[in-house]
């Protein structure tokens, strides 16, 4: 019904992309940005897709722990609290904690042994995930520029302590685009509890075209992508619905006919197409009831425990393998009681217990699913949180926050597994040897993806803004 | 000039601030052009006559004349210029040719009029022109004052019906482009509706515009929107994406903000009220300040504390650590960022951690403006309208003066006397002597009040309590000691009742009983305030009960209590440590029934008072004291004698008075609350190194730019230590007429809001990353009409409105478009598509759902809970259904987390940041929510409702749709298949049809 000679980069252009497979380096031609990139489409194809360089990875995925996952009680191994356990903690400077005062060393309370070929240290907290030891790259040396949840989680989305700033999702679609003709390219899927701190700000599009902002997508609820279908009604119909596109697009070809020259009235019929091919292709995405039993159960599907993070890292894998740019999972939902994410001040073991039982074995099996599909080779795997948690106790059996250091890890994506980078002092009180932002996480990111992160900008009250704002270095020791 | 810069390349890229201390050249009468203009001459000048031995190639004399930098640096005999002072300049010397020493250039002496040109560059502080980087800053367009346009001459005067028409028209005939023609009557009224009020004209509205065929209609037809309440609505709604407004507090948590809404409504009154625009702009920075009568203007001040608060950061974290100032740094760069972003277009946040790489805004006044704010913190403030607030101070200052009035009056009547009062004080004097001379005993300080009843509403409540001494003791006093609690305000007799009695009976059922003290008939005229002891004939008995039959009133109820009570059996207290009961007791920190006999009354330890010495000073303790009190009575039946009648009616008229006004003043409504600012004593400000709280540079004072020629940067304060001196300066700095940014701005908004581009393309940045401005003495005229038209922003819209350019039609032109594809030079008029509040406003108001009450809280499309946290649930049906959503989109509830998905789809602002432009995408998610939305459809069923009713056919319901919804007759062709298809899928799906079309979404 849609006329095939439209002018695509025109349509493109006006349209914003974001849905519907739009190659958006046409959008970013026409900001100037980017113009060289323009006659190749989604990135440039003698870049292996990227737009500065060589691509080594086409795709994200980002699972973010909500409230700040303990570096010392997951992939952080200090001695030193073991043999210090119960001692005042002192480790030689004033020390300026969020809530509480500091209280004694206390000792994790899981096992740490070393994992894989690599040897890499994981606690016992993680056993699934420590399977997977040789396929990531743990960073112990993670710092933020705040102690407060809802700065420190825009830090780690956007780059920036304050709101009103586009996530990395954002600007990565902002930059790539999608490779998929039907689905959005920044796909989000909350935790079921509900919305991190800042909600929806965190993987808002800012200052970027609306379009660029992440597609909420909630699997397991009624309506899972807002809108998609109309509301029950006894006039609407299978019927209804195609002979009412149907003549919307012959009133709207009309007007257009009278008004030649204005593109952005053909680019809005075109949405609705694009619109169409979203309706026919989600559902499909969604539907995990043809993956096999194996599969269900590698993610932990038959467990009540892990459903739900298990469900969204296996829709995670479906979207990314359908083209989908960047995904991120969230584990973890606001700061109500009784804790539903990682900020465990009161009850360490409890807590940090719960949300690793729910997260481990969906995590791991999303790895090593990739893996055995060869998605893992060109898709990067982010695991991060927005700050850390103190080697001493908050009450006697919780920890308070520590933004001077905390852990992430990297995996897939030309990403050398079984390495760390960076340490932490004798305490993991403070990043010591290789202090790393977000800036650099980011900026490695997206250098695996092809794009310079100095280049990547968009002018915004006066600045050319980055995700890097005015900092970041690509991490080498982690690429392969 | 290109061909300079081509030769002379990166020679004069590298200007720095110093220019700025030289005297600056007024442009009052020149235009930017002509400066440019000046400058190049200049320029060509010197590359004629003197670059050849001063330029690139040779310096002779170590002189170089091609760049500014050069000139001043100057050679051998220092520099050739003394900018601003030509009698000392050595350059004017050499071309004056006077000292035969120094006569430049060598082959000739330049004419009188080159000679003219390099004096008055001198004079004008010896602006060079450049390249890109190198341009001088004080020269760039922003910071020169405002000139006096002059309207220019065009060949087509006949399309010239305001000045505005003349200087657009001007640039398009030099461009060879020619203004389109003029839009129909349909929609010119629909723009002009759109663009003043938001909101759609209704079908009679068209029809009358259409039908009127007078010379003025047009006029008319602005003039009625200008007027109508909706106008507030729609330009109120621009303002709020400045001021970035939202309902609750944003990040963490993100906190409901319930008293934010005053300031919206403030802002839509404001435009409705049409206020002078630099009133507009002093209530919003320091109305508190400025106008503390006016309790509007204190609202208005809503404006600093629109923004996102880091409440956990702000509240939660601990003071004195470095993440605390973190905060508040970010806390104060959101208000003076955002102040200066709105009202100046300038882009001051670039200077926090160093120098503005590309405007003159050293980090040092970036902290000046941080330092206005260091004494404010957002907060709920109270407020009142100004006949409440009026009314207050009439009613306080009236109890003031009664108060007075009453005291002196007291005064007067007690200093009346006679030889009878006279030795009726003596003898007072005596008794008093005698009781103060009375030997103390001493105690240790009590940690206990003693017995307190339950509260009670009414006096009449019985209330007892009762002491078991555990066995029969032949009794023959007891003695009260009142409470005087400490942690109550000071009272004598606390809790002491005004009706009592003492029973005593040997068993606990007091079947046989004794009673030994009966104050139950009247209320006791003896004041209980001291300890009270009661003797009588030997009872032999265990318990003694105390009953109260009239409680003691404490402010609105009542209660009984008692400090401690001793009982004596043969010279022995004999009640210490009792088993106390009572028929209701408070048991909670300093009171308790056990407290009774706890061997302290609320003050103090005591000692057994019922024999020997302790007793013997009670009795004559309370002996002095009923003299006193005798005496005291005496006196004052004698004195009341003395009084006239007169005297005595005016004080009783004063008391009345005072009370009546006490009573009023109590029963006025408390203030109601806008989130505003909360002001204590500022902090100091130092200039952090790298924006780092930890690294102290210079400690700053309050102050502005000092870019802005004509103003001081720094504020010349009374006192210093002022929180609101700070803001008031910053509110007068801002919009002074001096201040060439803040006018400009607001007119270009205006422009901006009016053609979908504004003259500046970049409403909040007028600095050089920013961009020029296509017609600049068409901006500067603006300014200048707004100036002299009362400053009114109603008067700035209609001449805008009533001129050709913007009465043009939007269609294209292939030509055209080629020489300017973006249309910056307006040969047409923009055509826009609606913006998220405009769609679902029209939805309302086609549908004929649309509620029009104004103003108050927000409503919710929300389902809202609060878990420890708060939930904002968007995807609740019954509130996405409500009729209580069906008002303007202007006053739903903004959550920052969590934003509207409907409006935010459709590139609504986001309250996070200030929102100068709007995005405008067409994606396909809007495609789903303007087709699916249960919104969209419930009111496409409401829509269809209300067509049935008011036509009986389905052509007659079509032709209404369409008439209502496009504002035209359906076209042949086109009726036929929208019947059809009325007809098979029924009227709300054909509602729901024609609110997808780009003819309903598009404003041309």
């Amino acid at each position: 019904m849609i006329p095939k000679e439209i002018n695509r980069r025109e349509l493109l252009w006006k349209a914003g992309g974001g849905l519907g497979g739009i190659a958006l380096s046409y959008l970013l031609g026409s900001e100037g940005a980017l113009a060289e990139t323009e006659k190749f489409g989604k990135g440039r194809q003698d870049l292996n897709g990227g737009l500065h360089h060589k691509a080594s990875a086409k795709r994200v995925v980002q699972l973010f722990m909500s409230g700040a996952a303990s570096q010392v009680d997951t992939f952080d191994y200090k001695p030193e609290l073991i043999k210090r356990k119960g001692q005042p903690f002192d480790p030689g400077a004033k020390i300026e904690l969020f809530q509480s005062s500091p209280g004694s060393v206390m000792q994790s309370p899981w096992e740490w042994k070393q994992h894989g070929n690599s040897g890499l240290w994981i606690s016992g907290l993680l056993p699934n995930l420590a399977n997977c030891a040789d396929d990531i790259a743990i960073i112990n040396s993670m710092v933020s520029k705040s102690n407060v949840h809802g700065p420190a989680t825009f830090m780690q989305n956007t780059g920036f302590v304050l709101p009103g700033f586009p996530s990395m999702g954002s600007w990565i679609s902002y930059g790539l685009g999608s490779m998929n003709d039907s689905l959005p390219a920044f796909v989000v899927l909350p935790d079921m509890r509900g919305f991190a701190p800042n909600g929806p700000a965190n993987w808002g599009a800012g200052f970027l075209p609306a379009a660029y902002q992440g597609t909420m997508i909630r699997p397991g609820s009624k309506n899972p992508i807002f809108d998609l279908n109309p509301p029950t009604k006894s006039f609407i119909t299978p019927e209804s619905e195609s002979e009412g596109l149907h003549l919307l697009n012959d009133l709207n070809r009309d007007h257009f006919s009278k008004h030649t020259g204005d593109s952005r009235l053909e680019a809005r019929i075109q949405s609705y197409e694009l619109a169409a091919r979203l309706q026919l292709s989600a559902p499909e995405v969604l539907d995990i009831s043809k993956e096999n039993s194996a599969i269900k159960n590698l993610y932990g599907l038959d467990k009540p425990i892990t459903e739900d993070f298990g469900r969204r890292c296996l829709i995670a894998r479906r979207l990314l393998e359908r083209g989908v740019r960047f995904v991120q999972v969230w584990s973890g939902a606001d700061n109500g009681f009784p804790r539903r994410n990682w900020d465990s001040h009161e009850d360490l073991a409890r807590d940090h217990g719960m949300m690793a039982a729910e997260m481990d074995r969906p995590s791991a099996a999303l790895i090593m699913d990739m893996k055995a599909r060869g998605l893992l080779d060109d898709t990067i795997v982010i695991w991060t949180t927005e700050f850390g948690r103190m080697p001493c106790s908050q009450g006697s059996k919780g920890r308070d926050h520590n933004p001077y250091t905390f852990s992430s890890w990297l995996a897939g994506g030309g990403i050398k597994g079984g390495t760390t980078y960076g340490q932490s002092d004798a305490w993991s009180y403070k990043a010591e040897v290789n202090p790393t932002y977000c800036y650099d996480l980011h900026a490695t990111v997206l250098h695996q993806l092809g794009i310079d992160h100095k280049k990547l900008t968009f002018h915004n009250n006066g600045i050319d803004r980055r995700l890097t704002d005015v900092h970041g270095n690509v991490i080498h020791e982690l690429i392969t | 000039m290109k061909i300079l810069s081509k030769t002379y390349g990166s020679i004069f890229f590298i200007f720095s601030f110093f220019c700025i201390s030289i005297p600056i050249f007024s442009f009052a009468s020149d235009s930017q052009q002509n400066i440019n203009k000046f400058e190049e001459q200049v320029q060509s000048l010197f590359k004629t006559s003197c670059f050849s031995c001063h330029g690139q190639k040779q310096q002779l004399g170590g002189l170089r004349l091609d760049s500014r930098d050069a000139i001043l640096r100057g050679g051998g005999r220092g520099s050739p210029i003394a900018s601003g002072h030509p009698e000392q300049s050595l350059l004017l010397k050499a071309i004056d040719y006077s000292d035969k020493s120094l006569q430049m250039p060598p082959k000739g002496k330049l004419n009188e009029e080159q000679i003219a040109l390099l004096t008055r560059w001198v004079k004008a502080a010896a602006e060079w022109p450049g390249g890109h980087k190198s341009q001088n800053l004080i020269t760039h367009w922003a910071f020169l004052p405002i000139g006096k346009s002059t309207i220019p001459t065009v060949k087509h005067k006949a399309w010239v019906r305001t000045p505005i028409d003349a200087f657009i028209l001007a640039k398009l005939e030099h461009q060879n482009l020619v203004p389109s023609r003029r839009a129909d009557k349909r929609i010119l009224v629909r723009r002009a509706a759109y663009d003043l009020t938001g909101l759609p004209p209704s079908p009679l509205e068209m029809d009358a515009f259409i039908k009127d065929t007078r010379r003025n209609a047009y006029e008319k037809l602005i003039d009625r929107l200008l007027a109508s309440p909706r106008y507030g609505e729609r330009w109120g709604r621009h303002w709020l994406d400045l001021a970035h407004y939202g309902d609750t507090h944003g990040y963490d948590k993100d906190t409901r903000r319930d008293n934010a809404w005053p300031y919206r409504d403030y802002v839509i009154n404001s435009f409705n009220a049409d206020m002078p625009y630099s009133r507009f702009i002093q209530e919003q920075i320091a109305g508190d300040v400025l106008f503390p009568l006016n309790s509007q203007a204190l609202i208005a001040t809503g404006f600093i504390a629109a923004g996102p608060w880091d409440a956990v950061g702000n509240l939660e974290l601990k003071e004195g650590t470095v993440e605390k100032e973190k905060t508040r740094l970010l806390d104060r760069d959101d208000m003076a960022a955002n102040t200066l972003a709105t009202f100046d277009s300038m882009t001051v946040h670039c200077a926090r951690c160093h120098d503005h790489k590309f405007d003159p805004i050293p980090q040092r006044d970036y902290y000046r403006l941080q330092a206005v704010f260091s004494g404010v913190e957002r907060g709920d403030r109270p407020y009142e309208s100004p006949e409440r607030m009026k009314q207050r101070a009439v009613l306080t200052s009236r109890v003031a003066s009664l108060t007075q009035d009453r005291d002196t009056l007291q005064k007067k009547i007690d200093s009346l006397g006679s030889p009878e009062l006279i030795e009726l004080d003596k003898k007072l004097e005596l008794e008093r002597f005698k009781l103060n001379s009375l030997p103390k005993i001493p105690g240790t300080a009590s940690e206990t009040n003693g017995y307190h009843s339950l509260i009670s509403k009414t006096p009449d409540q019985i209330k007892w309590v009762q002491i078991d001494l555990g066995k029969s003791f032949p009794l023959s006093s007891v003695i009260l000691f009142p409470a005087r609690p400490v942690d109550f305000r000071d009272t004598p007799g606390f809790g002491f009742p005004a009706r009592f009695r003492i029973e005593v009976s040997d068993t606990s059922d007091f079947i046989q009983k004794t009673n030994i003290v009966d104050c139950t008939k009247a209320d006791d005229a003896s004041l209980w305030d001291i300890p009270t002891l009661f003797q009588f004939q030997d009872v032999t008995a265990r318990y003694v009960l105390i009953t109260a039959t009239k409680l003691w009133k404490r402010n609105y109820d009542f209660v009984f209590a008692l400090g401690e009570v001793q009982v004596e059996s043969n010279g022995r207290n004999v009640a210490r440590g009792a088993i106390i009961t009572a028929r209701d007791s408070i048991e909670d920190g300093r009171w308790s029934a056990k407290y009774l006999v706890d061997g302290f009354d609320s003050r103090t330890s005591l000692p057994d008072y019922t024999s020997g010495s302790a007793r013997d000073l009670l009795k004559q303790k309370l002996g002095y004291t009923l003299t006193i009190r005798t005496l005291l009575d005496e006196r004052e039946k004698k004195h009341y004698a003395l009084i006239s009648q007169e005297l005595l009616i005016a004080l009783a008229a004063l008391k009345k008075e005072l009370k009546e006004t006490l009573t009023e003043l109590n029963h006025m409504l408390k203030p109601n609350q806008v989130f505003a600012l909360v002001t204590h004593a500022p902090r100091p400000i130092w200039v952090l190194r790298r924006g780092d709280v930890e690294q102290h540079g210079e400690l700053v004072r309050a102050g502005a730019l000092s870019c802005v020629p004509g103003l001081n940067a720094v504020f010349a304060l009374k006192d210093t230590d002022s929180e609101g001196d700070r803001r008031a300066s910053l509110a007068k700095w801002i919009s002074s007429q001096q201040n060439m940014l803040t006018w400009r701005s607001i007119v270009n908004r205006v422009w901006h809001y009016h053609f979908g581009k504004g003259i500046v393309d970049t409403p909040n940045d007028f600095g050089k990353n920013g961009s020029a401005p296509t017609h600049p003495e068409l901006l500067d005229w603006l300014a200048c009409y707004l100036l002299e038209h009362g400053q009114s922003l109603k008067q700035l819209h209609r001449i805008i409105m009533l001129s050709s350019v913007y009465m043009q039609s939007s269609e294209g032109n292939a030509a055209f478009e080629k020489l300017d594809s973006d249309n910056r030079l307006l040969w047409k008029m923009n055509r826009t598509r609606l913006d998220a509040e405009e769609i679902r406003d029209s939805v309302l108001a086609k549908a004929g759902t649309l509620n029009l009450k104004m103003g108050g809280p927000g409503y919710e499309v929300f389902k809202y809970t609060y878990d420890y946290s708060p939930r904002y649930d968007h995807f609740d049906l019954d509130k996405i259904l409500s009729s209580s959503a069906w008002r303007r989109a202007v006053y739903c509830f903004q959550v920052r987390s969590v934003q509207n998905p409907f409006l935010e789809c459709l590139d609504c602002a986001d309250p996070n940041i200030n929102t100068p432009v709007r995005n405008t995408t067409l994606t396909a998610l809007q495609a789903l929510i303007m087709w699916n939305d249960p919104f969209m459809v419930q009111q496409s069923e409401l829509f269809s409702a209300g067509l049935q009713k008011r036509n009986a056919t389905i052509d007659a319901q079509i032709n209404d749709l369409y008439r209502t919804v496009l504002g035209r007759k359906p076209a042949f062709g086109e009726i036929e298949k929208v019947i059809r298809f009325a007809k098979r899928r029924g009227l709300a799906n054909t509602c729901r049809l024609l609110f997808n079309t780009n003819e309903f979404l598009f404003l041309d």
